[in-house]
């Protein structure tokens, strides 16, 4: 009960005009930061921290979190429409959100996002409420082989994304092998970096995400003979049968996503990754899939605003990052002078509750904003494309650039932007590449750590049970269609 | 539980500008007279981000320039990508200061190829910050000597480290040659990661900043065992020095000051070594280190290059790279 009492102290607290008004400006300015690849929510709270020193800290963490949640709402709109995703996490969903764009059902993306993301918000902050204490606890149990195994786990999906199981496989080994560009983490030494300083940091996520997905698409569509025709937008909300394909894989994105979430250092990225893998085995015909299944967006949409939820669980309860942006924030509480800790939930339980209820009025306010958006972003498609693709174009060399005010990587923008080109033009799928850049590092990092923990043995990833597990629905995943393909033929004679 | 109008209009008036006014100053010599670029070698959002950011603050609000300062992020190759900036686009320019730190020392002596300290002119050491030495609040050793004992009764390597990032296996590399013991060590990339590592069992110690374990000590989830310093830290009085538990640790701190291109002239360097003086000086300022459980340690031109020196012999001799 005290829940209740708690949950209802918070929502007098947040909605106080002023704190209302800075949830608003959270979500508007994530939604906004969230479309323009290049600026992410970490980068947009550091530059507004230091306008609120000095300002009462339940509002300014109530602004913070509305950043966060509300830029998994922004990546979706560049995604789906231009195939720019501005959010590492919505890679997944321009795979298919674009697909669906292209068919005049932007409209429909963009709305089962919206709904999506409004339902795992909500589940997750639910989530967040009753089960923070334990769950943050049992996130501890995730050392080295933990997080080795659900890389691991995350790595099938190489093979699930695109259409031939070969060409994915070899261009996520090339995204793996760019990953190990740049300074050791483990030992601090410099690889593949040639002398060259702007290398020492390796292949940035989003000069390689923009590249392939927004310098190659406008590459391969300006170079077809043929203009590419004026798309008619159909409808611009989901319709009844598309609500009820997506009813699911929003239940089991916001699970995911919640989940994967709560795991400190893997985050919404994983948790999109993970969701849009489990949606293709599921799912009745899995060659929809990259052809503009809509649960291919609903799923991954949901998860990664789940996550974005449930990171703030070790961060709430326990006083550790659950992420980059969470990290930041944490900075923020302690320059308004709280300490993070264990002891948070209780010491302050006005901020928390404060800010877990401004989370249920955020996502109210995302979903009133977006839904009439998503039709009157749709109707951009209606714009021929040869007066489109400049303005991309741009879009994508400035993101890259204000990231890190680099020239370099605009050079490595366009140098990769002509790879993406020949990969379109020749039917190499991006996304499993983009999977093995971001999931390589953890991958080999945790594999390092796990190998130097157990002074060399393996045995440490099969004695541990959780790693054990992951290891195993690994297993499953890879070894599934084989096994399906062997016993087909005698269930099905004939077949 | 609302912001005042005040702070608004205050929040409002931080964005990158002062007010034109300038002030009558006492010293003589050199003054800015056009906008004065901060780069920050490093990403927003991060550790040295946000001291830059509270520099900036001081500077802006309490009007200690007579000329606008915008600050600039070139993170990159731990620090190498912002001073090579600096260098290719504002060679002996005074109208630029630069944020440096121990990470920015540390990348030339592992990568000579980026070149990081030789590049610019340090102004003044403002802070300093230390390490401890954390295990778990139920784990069995009461101070360090029980925990090197522990380490040294067992096959070498079974007691592992977590670590934040290369200015923590410095210190762990420090107190494993002090004590004569070998340890496992496991990076990670921040000092959040490696304390939920501690917290979860996966290692038996930690070696970092107070900051991030501060919440913890406090509820006795993790206990400090010892502190790489001279005298005992006044937050933290029950934490002993590793020199009193008998072994001899040289002191080890990591540095955080400023810096202007190489080449800047003696006055301009003086001026900037004034506003930074003001800068340390300020409650702001010391409410910053408070709440990071740092140390104030201005240190200006000639003895930040003599601390530079002597801190550069100890990191190159801790990573045998002598120079």
């Amino acid at each position: 009960m005290s829940v209740i009492y708690d949950l209802a102290a918070g929502f007098a607290g947040a909605a106080t005009p002023w704190n209302l008004l800075m949830c608003f400006a959270g979500v508007f300015a994530g939604q906004l930061v969230g479309a323009l690849p290049g600026i992410g929510p970490s980068s947009a709270i550091a530059l507004l921290l230091p306008l609120t020193f000095g300002a009462d800290p339940t509002s300014a963490i109530i602004l913070f979190a509305g950043i966060y949640y509300g830029a998994q709402y922004g990546g979706t709109l560049t995604s789906v429409l231009i195939s720019v995703p501005g959010e590492p996490s919505s890679v997944m969903t321009s795979i298919d959100g674009y697909q669906m764009a292209l068919q005049g059902r932007a409209g429909a993306a963009l709305g089962i996002a919206a709904i999506g993301s409004f339902i795992a918000g909500t589940i997750s902050t639910v989530g967040l409420m009753l089960l923070a204490p334990p769950l943050a606890r049992a996130a501890l149990a995730f050392g080295p082989p933990e997080y080795f195994a659900l890389v691991v786990l995350g790595l099938t999906a190489l093979a699930a994304v695109g259409g031939s199981v070969l060409k994915g496989l070899t261009t996520g080994m090339f995204g793996l092998l760019i990953s190990t560009v740049g300074i050791d983490q483990q030992t601090g030494v410099a690889r593949f970096a040639f002398d060259r300083i702007w290398l020492l940091d390796g292949v940035g996520f989003v000069v390689l995400t923009v590249a392939l997905f927004g310098v190659g698409e406008v590459l391969s569509s300006a170079g077809m003979s043929t203009p590419r025709p004026i798309t008619t937008v159909k409808n611009l909300l989901p319709s009844r049968a598309e609500w009820k394909q997506s009813r699911m894989p929003i239940l089991r994105g916001s699970f995911i996503g919640f989940v994967v979430g709560v795991l400190p250092a893997t985050g919404a990225t994983i948790a999109s990754f993970i969701a849009y893998i489990v949606e293709k085995k599921v799912a009745k015909d899995p060659s929809r899939f990259g052809k503009g299944a809509i649960e291919g967006v609903a799923g991954p949409e949901s998860s990664n605003n789940a996550a974005a939820a449930g990171a703030m669980v070790p961060m709430l309860a326990l006083g550790v990052p659950g992420s980059g942006t969470t990290a930041i924030i944490l900075g923020a509480l302690i320059m308004f002078g709280i300490r993070p800790g264990p002891e948070l939930f209780d010491k302050n339980a006005a901020l928390v509750w404060t800010v877990i209820a401004s989370m249920y009025i955020g996502n109210v306010i995302l979903l009133v904003m977006n839904l009439p958006l998503a039709g009157l972003f749709a109707q951009l498609l209606r714009v021929p494309y040869s007066w489109l693709y400049p303005p991309i174009l741009a879009l994508c060399v400035a993101g890259v650039y204000s990231q890190a005010n680099s020239i370099e990587d605009v050079w490595m923008l366009v140098v990769f932007g002509a790879l993406g080109w020949a990969m379109m033009r020749y039917d190499w799928p991006a996304a499993p590449m983009i999977l093995g850049l971001v999931l390589g590092t953890i991958f080999e990092n945790s594999l390092r750590q796990s190998m130097t923990l157990s002074h060399g043995s393996v045995e440490i990833f099969f004695t541990r049970p959780i790693s054990a597990v992951l290891l195993a629905c690994a297993a499953v995943a890879v070894l599934s269609p084989v096994l399906v393909r062997i016993f087909r033929p005698r269930l099905v004679p004939g077949a | 539980m609302m912001l005042t109008r005040r702070s608004l209009l205050l929040a409002a008036s931080a964005v990158p500008f002062v007010g034109a006014v300038p002030r009558a100053s006492a010293q003589a010599g050199w003054v800015p007279t056009r906008e004065v670029e901060f780069v920050v070698p490093f990403a927003t959002g991060g550790g040295a981000d946000l001291l830059a950011r509270v520099i900036h603050k001081i500077i802006v609000e309490e009007k200690l320039v007579p000329v606008p300062i915008a600050l600039n992020n070139r993170p990159g190759g731990g620090g190498a990508t912002g001073i090579g900036y600096v260098t290719a686009r504002k060679a002996a320019d005074p109208h630029t200061i630069v944020l440096v730190n121990g990470t920015t020392q540390i990348t030339p002596i592992l990568n000579p190829a980026a070149r990081t300290l030789s590049e610019v002119r340090p102004v003044m050491n403002v802070m300093l910050d230390d390490f401890l030495l954390f295990v778990k609040g139920d784990a069995p050793w009461k101070d360090a000597k029980d925990f090197v004992a522990a380490a040294k009764s067992r096959p070498p390597k079974s007691l592992a480290f977590a670590t934040g990032g290369t200015t923590d296996v410095m210190a762990v590399t420090i107190f494993a040659k002090a004590t004569g013991a070998e340890y496992n060590m496991l990076n990670f990339n921040s000092g959040g990661e490696a304390l939920t590592q501690l917290l979860g069992g996966h290692v038996q110690a930690c070696m970092g900043n107070p900051l991030e374990f501060m919440g913890h000590l406090q509820s006795k989830a993790v206990k400090a065992l010892g502190v790489f310093r001279d005298t005992r830290f006044s937050v933290l009085g029950d934490v002993p020095t590793m020199k009193e538990q008998g072994f001899n640790a040289p002191n080890f701190q990591m540095w955080r000051g400023m810096a202007t291109p190489k080449g800047t002239p003696d006055d301009a360097a003086r001026y900037w070594e004034g506003v930074f003086a003001k800068v340390v000086a300020s409650p702001v300022f010391r409410a910053y280190i408070a709440e990071n459980i740092a140390t104030a340690a201005p240190i200006p031109g000639a003895a930040f290059a003599k601390f530079l020196e002597d801190q550069e012999k100890l990191y190159r001799n801790l990573l045998d790279k002598p120079a």
